[in-house]
């Protein structure tokens, strides 16, 4: 079969078996089923969101859980004061309502994402990997010191964002909120990076000096990648707050943004679904060795040496191209 | 008067105590191929990098079409009609040999700020693709990554795309380095067609192609322009026999 119609099939292969999951999962009487794989999906969204960045714009950022965090910590904060019936520095009143908070999760992420990125986007390289670290780093520790907001231990929700027609408090009905979100980032990032946008940007990852000579300007294009991906990690952040209720620091924490990192790479970079295949490799495993091993790591570690030595474009390639 | 295209005047730029250029002038005509030639480390692939803006000058003028552009950024100098191939190839090796053609093309029309039609059925791309790949010879290479090319080929697309803005001064630079025999005729035979469509300026090593192809030759030696003249003023130039003949 032609690498095209593998990669077809497995698209939709995939797709239809996360439509049927909550199904299957309430057949065999593995209700759990349906959490775990809602992580999956929202895990997905972050890690396709840093493939636009590393696979497409060449821009390896180890920073991208402060996007992730900021999307959640803003879910929860507005939640807090809604709850609490005290409006945000005094006048803005907080809110459960996911269509009010999550595009407003998204907003701060990507204005976070502009910030960071402008000044970053001044580097290259290690440089650029540093930066972006440091950055993350930066926003971990101001997260510890939000002593309002439950500094290390974090800020629980008590309930999960109400939406209009849904009941997100629902599982299933989460489930296919995240499910839909998911396909919809997947669907927005393969026209983009197809786009004259995209053709741009992948040229000046291939070749600045080459982008440059074009007379077109390389670093606008890369801090536009850099903002769509830090505002889709803002909404995987606000969505991974709604399902475990609770946000912590550790959600911007640098071995968050290393684990997407794995799930990029694992799945395979610059593919865009690679990366869910990633996301749903990388967290059953962990679901499964943790079973047998608290150092379930251990295990994983040689899997990745694996992967990244023999398939180079990750799992997806190795699935979709027969070298 | 003759019609200049390109005049540098005076152009200096040390990089510490190395004078890369030295209060060098020169000026090519509109519609000629004009060549730099010059011993090793005479300073050919600095002027270039002047020209194209790559690196700034310490003082002196460059004229392009009478306007002063020695103090625009690159991406300015080529919207003012430059167009530059490189010494070391570098095309887009991650790119596919259409991708790296359309994204020249789609270069000159204007911002890329387009986030959801697929570049490659954009008007502009289906109209002038397939001509502008033909122009070098890769029709039958379009799908291939541009990485995968042969080190010719590479040559070929590199030369294609900087043609595709339709640069009013094309800035050639070695463009037979790494060429067999057949690649070198190959691209003469290229560099030739392209005359009267562009002006020329080509930094070349390879004296039989320079003599053959250009109607003006610049010799440089230690980063100022010694001779400026035809062919056959520069093969009889005692002086320029000299910087040559004394580099042996």
């Amino acid at each position: 079969m032609a690498g095209g119609v593998r990669k077809t099939v497995l698209i939709a292969g995939g797709g239809l078996f996360f439509c049927l999951l909550p199904w299957a999962a309430h057949y065999f009487g593995e209700q759990y089923l349906v959490s775990l794989f809602t992580r999956i999906l929202i895990y997905s969204l972050a890690a396709v969101s840093l493939d636009l960045l590393i696979g497409y714009g060449g821009l390896i950022s180890l920073g991208h859980a402060a996007f992730v965090g900021i999307g959640g910590y803003v879910t929860a904060i507005f939640f807090q004061h809604s709850f609490e019936a005290e409006p945000l520095a005094g006048i803005i009143p907080g809110s459960e309502n996911a269509l009010l908070v999550w595009p407003l999760a998204v907003i701060v992420a990507a204005a976070f994402a502009f910030l960071i990125g402008s000044l970053s986007l001044r580097t290259s390289g290690m440089h650029f990997i540093m930066i972006t670290l440091a950055f993350a780093q930066m926003l971990y520790y101001f997260a510890v010191g939000l002593e309002k907001y439950g500094g290390d231990d974090g800020l629980s929700l008590y309930s999960r964002n109400q939406l209009v027609g849904m009941d997100l408090a629902n599982d299933v009905h989460f489930y296919f909120v995240c499910l839909f979100f998911l396909s919809l980032f997947l669907l927005i990032s393969d026209r983009l990076v197809k786009s004259r946008f995209g053709l741009v940007l992948r040229g000046a990852a291939s070749s600045s000096r080459r982008i440059h000579a074009l007379g077109i300007h390389g670093r606008r294009y890369k801090l536009i990648c850099f903002i769509i991906g830090g505002a889709g990690a803002g909404l995987a952040g606000a969505l991974l707050a709604n399902q475990t209720e609770y946000v912590s620091p550790g959600l911007l924490h640098w071995t968050m943004s290393g684990e997407l990192m794995v799930m990029v790479l694992l799945g395979g970079l610059g593919s865009l679904f690679g990366p869910v295949l990633g996301a749903a490799v990388y967290l059953l495993l962990e679901e499964t060795l943790a079973m047998y091993t608290e150092h379930w790591m251990v295990y994983l570690g040689p899997i990745l040496i694996v992967v990244v030595l023999f398939a180079k474009r990750g799992l997806f390639g190795l699935l979709t191209h027969r070298d | 008067m003759a019609d200049y295209i390109l005049q540098v005047k005076n152009l200096c730029k040390s990089f510490g105590a190395v004078e890369a250029s030295r209060d060098l002038s020169f000026a090519v005509q509109r519609g000629h191929i004009h060549a730099l030639i010059g011993p090793n480390g005479a300073g050919k692939t600095t002027v270039l990098n002047l020209l194209s803006g790559e690196l700034q000058a310490d003082s002196g003028t460059i004229f392009l079409n009478a306007k002063k552009i020695n103090k625009l950024p690159v991406h300015q100098r080529v919207s003012a009609g430059l167009g530059r191939s490189f010494q070391i190839t570098s095309i887009f090796e991650s790119l596919s040999v259409s991708e790296n053609m359309a994204l020249a093309i789609l270069a000159g029309e204007g911002h890329n700020f387009r986030f959801w039609r697929n570049a490659m059925t954009v008007g502009v791309v289906k109209r002038e693709l397939a001509g502008a790949l033909a122009r070098v010879d890769l029709s039958d290479r379009e799908e291939q990554l541009a990485g995968n090319l042969s080190h010719g080929e590479k040559r070929q697309l590199e030369v294609g795309m900087a043609l595709v803005g339709k640069p009013q001064l094309l800035l050639l630079d070695e463009p037979m380095a790494g060429q067999g025999a057949g690649g070198t005729v190959e691209l003469k035979k290229l560099i030739l067609g392209l005359k009267g469509q562009t002006t020329i300026l080509l930094v070349e090593h390879d004296m039989d192609v320079v003599f053959s192809l250009a109607d003006r030759i610049s010799v440089i030696v230690y980063g100022h322009c010694i001779a400026s003249g035809s062919p056959e003023q520069i093969r009889t130039n005692p002086e320029v026999q000299m910087a040559y003949l004394g580099e042996q």
